[in-house]
């Protein structure tokens, strides 16, 4: 992995917007033209997809002829060479003859193929651990490799501005197109909750990554059988328990045991996926060691497997198609695990957005929506949004003008996306944990997926990391999940008491337990907390296991609760309405923090904000425009933050405030002890005289009482 | 480089015609029991599409948004709650034997065509629960696509080309045609439909329909038809279901301006006339 890590560094970052320009879909004359038109706009950044099956059939060159197009204009591109879905492609750009052999094809458990019903052309996924698949595959990177070469060789100074970007491909897709078992298990139990309310259930008719996700044909299964007899032949998983050695298993490996089977299987179908993009970096920068490359994680929504039912009878019925709740709820699921990456960056994530897979066809209210909030989903991980220019031109010019303004404003890092919890998977898109939707439903966006232990120094706001039941527990694990609770302030770290700890990690884990003080706590069921440093160890029984008469939503909550405390994390905004989302940002090196709230209905509403302590609140939509205004017109005298009511204004725990339809509201909160607004994050000069702290903003802190606020601006 | 699916390019020439106002996506966050009832009783012409795994009823659409938005776990709870609705229910295995069997079609156009044929031969939900009454199809198709299909093909050639051009205003001459569509017929079916490169024909001849017609027909080795129609009426006659008054426009256009079709025909202004007759 280090190895690839020299590799990855890039000379041109990606802003968070990028426009698609494909050299295969358009004419050279329409290329020239409208990368003209961009240079005039001041966006001197495309990103192109390379289709596989373009590539290979490139008989005119056109993929040098296009790059030869963005020097002449000297602009900055990025190439998407890992074949991903919803391309304007026949087979997304996989090759014909590749997808139409059985041999190639990826199904589940059952032998199900997985179905991409999308324009323009219905195909089956293939298997990214077919032979033949790879070996051309191989081919075909060799191939682009080779181009690029000659490229440079003319161009030698389009070596900064060409990057190469790989990206997770078709793993998260191999889903099936129907609820899983847990999954609608989970659905019956959450309607019978009060979580029948939370639109987060209500949106979409399924749960998107629920259940299992992986490859399972023959192909796949055969290499992971391969790679478990080579995992198998380590130390670690060859030594036996205590309880195998009393029982004297007669050197029956546990591991080769039917319970293990599901577990393993989920870890090595993580393990393909991240060997796949290895093996894509390495086949790139084989030759060409300077080559700019990038990993990102790019999700299409709406080529997700839980539209393809609606979309079969989309020409048939009004509104069957991608329709705007499901996208939401895509956008949820999918950005909980987008921002993942091992090595020594964080693989930044990003959001697709095409012309042919009815995004165009919502609302624009609806698309602005959509747009922005996959812009702060994935901007506040280091990533953006792809788009083709045809969903970005139908934006309004107001419209396009603000999400600049805040695409800008999470790319410079003034704003991230606050990330209190973890939970670590062995397997990124298969999160049929109960547990884990319980953390999601609880803390939003701020709660986040893993399954690299690396990712974890990217993490480093986090307070709490659970891990899932599922996870094979080895010493090399345990000591990286250890290192990180025992690295930081009151880290919570809750380890489940599962049968997949090797044996040196269960030796590891019991040097612990002699060394620490446990606490045995009983809450219905029964879990022990250990001091570890400055940070807590849990370790818990597998809900699964609880008494026949325990309620075991009941018990998952009151554990979460019980977790969250010690980890110090209490929601430090909760709104009256459950359908109402909230995404917290945090300003690096300032005490406030920026709260967006989103409204995913029709209709606009009155909603009640209540704060853990007291806090000032101000529209930062308005202020920023203030702001802009007040730079245009030069003033010379500086007045502070900017504010519609010029009141002194008093920390408040309660809001009231009008968040209109699919309005996306950006608040900016200081707490009590700040008593002031930051101006980082405006970008305005310091404060100018005495040093007097500026006018404090009173656009709706109401001191005394609740009282619907005016003027508040949004931002869709 | 030629796209031969360009959907996009598909899209913006044959606009996707729905049977309602497309105003009611997304609502369905904001519709209440309430709000569904009253809809119910509004859209009562609809069907409701139940998607069903055995007893359990894992997804709805339907016309209006507040159908999509109920959680009801079963058919005859759905049923008590739409009385006066027609429903038409899916097995997931059923749709998914159908999704296999697009496999084998080329493109989105037939594959789409395909799963519509399918889904309206399904029968609907038993008699005694249609008290809407009524029956009849909620899709609507292109007229142009749909008279490619009719019963009229067997006038037109086994393969042949369309090359159809949006003008400016009937009539209009001296336009560059780089912006035509072009579509590959075969036996009736959407085959291959694409921008087709006319880099190697000169600004002069890319003025002249008819060049522009006989290049493509050499290119492509086909017969190709030329229509020339102005971007206002092909929008006009793409929204409008297909009716007889649809046909008598288009006749009553091709007999003022006969350089729509190139090169004329007089056999296809015959069988666009016999159109109306079945429409």
């Amino acid at each position: 992995m280090a190895e690839f890590a020299l590799t990855s560094m890039t000379s041109h970052r990606l802003k968070s917007i990028v426009l698609l320009l494909n050299y295969w879909e358009y004419p050279t004359k329409v290329i020239q033209k409208k990368l003209s038109s961009w240079l005039q706009q001041g966006s001197p950044q495309v990103a192109t997809f390379i289709p596989w099956q373009a590539a290979e059939s490139d008989i005119s060159h056109s993929l040098h002829h296009f790059l030869q197009l963005v020097a002449e204009n000297n602009f900055q591109v990025s190439l998407i060479v890992t074949p991903e879905l919803g391309l304007h492609y026949p087979h997304s750009g996989f090759p014909k003859d590749l997808v139409s052999r059985a041999d190639n094809l990826a199904s589940d458990s059952e032998s199900n193929t997985f179905v991409v019903h999308f324009p323009p052309n219905t195909f089956v996924l293939p298997s990214l651990l077919a032979p033949e698949l790879m070996k051309r595959y191989a081919l075909f990177l060799g191939r682009i490799e080779s181009v690029l070469e000659g490229f440079f060789r003319t161009h030698p100074q389009m070596r900064e501005a060409v990057q190469v970007c790989v990206s997770g491909s078709l793993w998260k897709y191999y889903r099936g197109l129907l609820p899983t078992q847990e999954g609608l298990a989970f659905l019956r139990l959450a309607q019978e909750e009060t979580l029948a309310s939370s639109t987060y259930f209500r949106s979409a008719g399924v749960r998107a990554f629920a259940g299992d996700c992986g490859d399972r044909s023959r192909q796949a299964l055969l290499h992971y059988r391969s790679r478990l007899e080579t995992l198998l032949h380590q130390r670690e998983f060859n030594s036996a328990t205590p309880s195998e050695k009393r029982g004297g298993s007669g050197g029956e490996n546990r591991w080769k045991s039917k319970p293990f089977e599901e577990a393993s299987g989920k870890w090595l179908a993580q393990q393909a996926e991240n060997g796949f993009r290895q093996r894509t970096l390495h086949s790139l920068t084989r030759k060409n060691k300077d080559l700019q490359v990038q990993e990102l994680e790019i999700y299409t929504p709406e080529v997700d497997p839980l539209l393809t039912y609606a979309r079969l009878l989309q020409g048939v019925l009004q509104g069957a198609g991608p329709h705007f709740q499901t996208l939401s709820h895509l956008l949820d699921a999918a950005g909980a695990g987008l921002s993942m990456g091992a090595g020594s960056q964080p693989i930044s994530s990003w959001v697709h957005w095409t012309a042919i897979g009815g995004f165009q066809e919502l609302r624009e209210s609806e698309r602005c929506f959509l747009f922005l909030k996959s812009l702060l989903l994935a901007c506040g991980r280091g990533g953006g949004v792809f788009l083709d220019e045809a969903v970005w031109s139908g934006f309004s010019d107001s419209f396009r003008q603000r999400a600049e303004g805040v695409a800008a404003l999470l790319q410079q890092k003034k704003l991230q996306l606050r990330r209190q919890a973890l939970y670590f998977l062995p397997h990124l898109w298969s999160r049929s944990s109960l547990l884990w939707e319980e953390l999601q439903r609880t803390l939003g966006v701020q709660a986040a997926v893993l399954s690299q232990p690396e990712e974890l120094s990217f993490q480093g706001e986090a307070s709490l990391l659970i891990v899932d039941g599922e996870t094979i527990l080895t010493q090399e694990l345990l000591e990286k999940l250890l290192a990180w609770v025992k690295g930081g302030h009151s880290r919570v770290l809750v380890l489940p008491r599962s049968p997949f700890f090797t044996e040196l990690a269960r030796k590891e884990l019991e040097a612990i337990f002699l060394e620490a003080q446990g606490v045995e706590i009983n809450l219905g069921f029964h879990f022990s907390l250990y001091a570890l440093g400055q940070g807590r160890l849990l370790l818990m029984d597998p809900f699964e296991t609880l008494p026949g008469e325990q309620e075991p939503f009941a018990v998952l909550k009151r554990f979460l609760q019980v977790a969250l405390s010690l980890a110090g994390i209490t929601p430090r905004c909760s709104l009256d309405l459950p359908y109402l989302e909230q995404m917290v940002f945090h300003a690096p090196g300032e005490h406030d923090w920026v709260l967006f709230i989103l409204n995913p209905r029709a209709e606009g509403c009155l909603a009640h904000l209540t704060f853990s302590e007291p806090v000032l609140a101000s529209d930062l939509g308005a202020r920023c425009a203030q702001t802009t205004t007040a730079h245009s017109e030069a003033s010379a005298s500086h007045q502070g933050a900017p504010s519609v009511n010029t009141k002194e204004a008093k920390p408040c725990e309660l809001f009231a405030l009008e968040v209109p339809a699919f309005g996306v509201l950006p608040l900016q909160i200081a707490s009590m002890e700040d008593h002031c607004f930051s101006q980082h994050l405006l970008g305005l000069p310091p404060p100018l005289g005495d040093g007097k702290s500026p006018e404090k903003d009173t656009l709706f802190s109401l001191p005394t009482h609740f009282r619907p606020t005016r003027g508040l601006s949004s931002w869709s | 480089m030629e796209l031969v699916y360009d959907w996009r390019s598909f899209h913006r020439f044959f606009p996707q015609v729905l049977p309602l106002k497309a105003g009611g996506q997304g609502e369905e966050g904001a519709a209440s029991a309430q709000q569904a009832s009253a809809s119910s009783a509004a859209s009562a012409s609809t069907i409701i599409f139940l998607l069903v795994s055995g007893n359990k009823v894992l997804a709805a659409w339907g016309g209006d948004a507040a159908i999509r938005a109920q959680r009801l776990a079963t058919v005859p709870e759905w049923w008590a709650q739409y009385p006066r609705q027609r429903f038409q229910v899916l097995e997931c295995a059923q749709v998914d034997r159908l999704l296999q069997q697009l496999l084998v079609l080329p493109n989105f156009v037939q594959q789409r065509q395909a799963s519509e044929d399918w889904l309206l031969a399904q029968p609907l939900e038993k008699a005694r629960w249609r008290r809407g009454g009524g029956g009849g199809s909620t899709c609507r198709q292109h007229f142009l696509l749909q008279f490619l299909q009719s019963r009229f093909q067997v006038f037109l050639p086994k393969q042949y080309g369309i090359f159809l051009c949006l003008t400016p205003y009937p009539g209009s001459i001296g336009f560059q045609c780089e912006s035509g569509f072009f579509l590959w017929i075969q036996q009736g079916r959407v085959e291959k439909f694409f921008i087709p490169e006319l880099d190697s024909l000169s600004l002069e001849k890319k003025k002249t329909p008819e060049n522009v017609v006989r290049f493509l027909a050499q290119k492509y080795a086909l017969p190709v038809q030329g229509l020339f129609v102005a971007e206002k009426h092909w929008k006009d006659w793409s929204a409008q279901p297909v009716s007889l008054l649809l046909w008598r426009a288009i006749s009553r256009l091709l007999k003022k301006h006969p350089e729509t079709l190139v090169p004329a025909q007089w056999r296809l202004r015959v069988l666009f006339a016999w159109s109306r007759l079945w429409a």
